[in-house]
């Protein structure tokens, strides 16, 4: 069985005070099976974020999500307003977010925290969570002694560790990650990118990771999404997107992101800026910046298959 | 500055914070360190955060106390010196940051804050002469055209195009030396080429020295001529990027070197 079935996600949003609903994400659908992961990348804006809160059940009440997703088994929000996912459901759900400052609480012991993740019957039972916490803190790498600590005498790298054994705590079977290593220094993400690695392998866990780092996404995903204006419009295993990519978009991307080979003439920037979800057009969202639009491209493209992707994008063509 | 001589010449720095209590018998954020940056160079300095980068950068704009050595600006020593003379004396080197939403003040126009450092440091006399200078400095910057940015203020404009206000902000002062602090660090990839390429083009066409710090080794490596890796103060590796990828046996560094972008720039594996 799947962990993870999102099935046309759409989810509205007031943008301005009390301006109309704004559509973020737009027919979204993937699934994962245990252990599989999925990433999630595109420039700010795309929809990536609303996306994984959708999924999480943390989108504002003000929002109104529909389609489906369901997470091992259990339909969260059938067309619910509001996508209110029961806290019981949430169990299953870990999610790691990129300011580790924001996502501890400041005033609390590290241990203490970790406690109120754990699952109600293990939190019943004092020896047992107490074991729990020390092998949590011990998985992800800090000395149990650090349960005692407060955020702010960690440093980031530890910080974030911390967040993760938070995500690990109820035993979780999905772990929902945005840009986790973001605020981090090269080798303490690499280190945190091999530890995430170890831990979901371990365990079995599915992943979706939101990115803007296109080389972190296929170092560790399985399969990558490109979103672009609230839609995926290209999908597929991370080698094929990232190596052949059949959308202009991922192709920009790609050329965007410096490796340790390039010379500065091949790295390019995209010309113009994400679309203003609020006013999209009945054309392909990427037309304005796109180098290969042409007239076909005033109707919107679906997603389809071609080669061994999905990508919408009217002049993609098989290789 | 006469012939020969850098724009930036640094000797022996060392950058020592006042020691609390706390820190007794802490090592120096910068710990004896040597290089030179001239006319038309980019250099980088490449390491994590707390390896005494920004230290560096302090230590030239008068931000971090310097213990020991020397730093030379247009073959001026700075340093034992205050108020106006030393604020001339370092005009030639200008800071651009990495926060583009934070840095500039939300209440200026696009032009008020390019004209700022103009009056500042007394460069163009008159209202009419910092407004015409402002234009041609946007417009350079790549904000074209420019009169439609004048008016604008940081919040209606993206992330780049404030990065690219900020570098006009820094160009307005007339600057020999530009001190990039990751530049490009808080934008999407997809802009980041684009200030890249920018400030590439002001240090060829302008002749413009400039010292980017960054703890993105790939793109010191495609835009530097020459780079400087930190770790703990000291620099441990030096060279082109030629030199670095192909040369350097210091293990920090190649480690530094297999970490980046791990997932491209390999064939795609067989499935
Ligand atoms: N609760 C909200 N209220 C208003 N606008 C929102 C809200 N959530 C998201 N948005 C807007 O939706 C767009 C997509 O945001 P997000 O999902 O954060 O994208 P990403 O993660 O790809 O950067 C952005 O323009 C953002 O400002
Ligand atoms: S559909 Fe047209 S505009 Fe859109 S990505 Fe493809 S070629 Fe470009
Ligand atoms: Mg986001």
């Amino acid at each position: 069985m799947n962990v993870l079935e999102v099935e046309r996600l759409n989810v509205e949003v007031a943008v301005a005070h009390d301006g109309p609903p704004t559509r973020i994400v737009r027919d979204a659908s993937f699934s994962l099976a245990p252990g599989q992961r999925l990433g999630l990348i595109g420039e700010s804006g795309c929809g990536k974020t609303t996306t994984l809160l959708a999924i999480a059940g943390l989108l504002s009440a003000s929002a109104t999500v529909g389609g489906r997703v369901s997470i091992a088994g259990v339909d969260q929000f059938s067309g619910i307003a509001g996508g209110r996912i029961p806290a019981l459901a949430r169990r299953d759900v870990g999610v790691v977010f990129q300011g580790t400052m924001n996502a501890l609480n400041p005033v609390q012991r590290i241990g203490a925290q970790l406690r109120e993740g754990l699952r109600a019957e293990v939190r019943a039972d004092a020896q047992l969570a107490r074991a729990r916490v020390d092998d949590l803190l011990e998985r992800v790498g800090l000395s149990p002694t650090l349960a005692r600590a407060y955020p702010h005498e960690l440093s980031g790298g530890m910080r974030q560790r911390a967040c993760i054994a938070i995500a690990l705590a109820g035993e979780p079977r999905l772990l929902l990650a945005d840009e986790p290593t973001t605020a981090l220094d090269t080798l303490v993400e690499q280190r945190i990118v091999a530890l995430l690695d170890e831990l979901c392998r371990e365990l079995q866990l599915a992943v979706v990771l939101v990115s803007h780092d296109l080389g972190l996404a296929a170092h560790f995903c399985d399969e990558i999404a490109v979103m672009y204006g609230g839609r995926i419009v290209e999908r597929g295993a991370a080698a094929e997107v990232t190596g052949a990519p059949h959308h202009p978009y991922t192709a920009l991307l790609l050329a965007a992101t410096p490796t340790m080979t390039s010379t500065k003439g091949q790295i390019v920037s995209i010309p113009g800026a994400p679309p203003d979800l609020r006013d999209l057009g009945s054309g392909c969202a990427f037309a304005p910046r796109c180098p290969r639009a042409a007239d076909v491209c005033a109707a919107r493209p679906e997603l389809r298959e071609l080669d061994a992707v999905q990508v919408a994008c009217h002049r993609a063509v098989s290789r | 500055m006469s012939a020969g001589e850098q724009l930036l010449s640094i000797r022996n720095l060392v950058v020592r914070y006042q020691a609390g209590r706390r820190h007794a018998g802490a090592p120096p954020a910068v710990a004896g360190v040597s290089f030179d940056v001239g006319a038309g160079e980019l250099v980088g300095l490449v390491g994590e955060s707390g390896s005494g980068k920004s230290s560096i950068a302090g230590a030239i704009l008068g931000l971090a106390p310097v213990g020991s050595g020397e730093v030379r600006l247009l073959g001026q020593r700075l340093g034992g010196r205050s108020g106006a003379a030393v604020r001339r004396l370092r005009r030639p080197a200008q800071l651009v940051m990495q926060d583009p939403f934070d840095s500039l003040n939300p209440h200026m126009t696009v032009t008020a804050l390019v004209e700022e450092p103009m009056i500042v440091h007394g460069l163009e006399r008159g209202r009419e002469r910092r407004a015409a200078r402002a234009l041609e400095l946007l417009d350079a910057v790549g904000l074209r055209p420019a009169h439609d940015f004048a008016a604008r203020r940081p919040h209606e404009l993206s992330g780049g195009q404030r990065q690219r206000v900020s570098i006009a902000a820094a160009l307005a002062a007339e600057p020999a030396l530009l001190i990039a602090d990751e530049p490009v660090s808080m934008l999407d990839v997809s802009v980041r080429a684009g200030i890249l390429h920018l400030l590439d083009a002001m240090c060829r066409e302008r002749r413009m020295g400039i010292l980017m710090i960054t703890h993105d080794l790939p793109t010191a490596m495609a835009f530097c001529d020459r780079l400087l890796v930190m770790r703990h103060g000291h620099v441990v590796a030096s060279g082109t990027p030629g030199e670095i990828r192909d040369q350097t046996l210091d293990a920090y560094t190649r480690e530094l070197i297999n970490a980046a972008s791990p997932g491209l720039g390999v064939a795609p594996q067989e499935t």
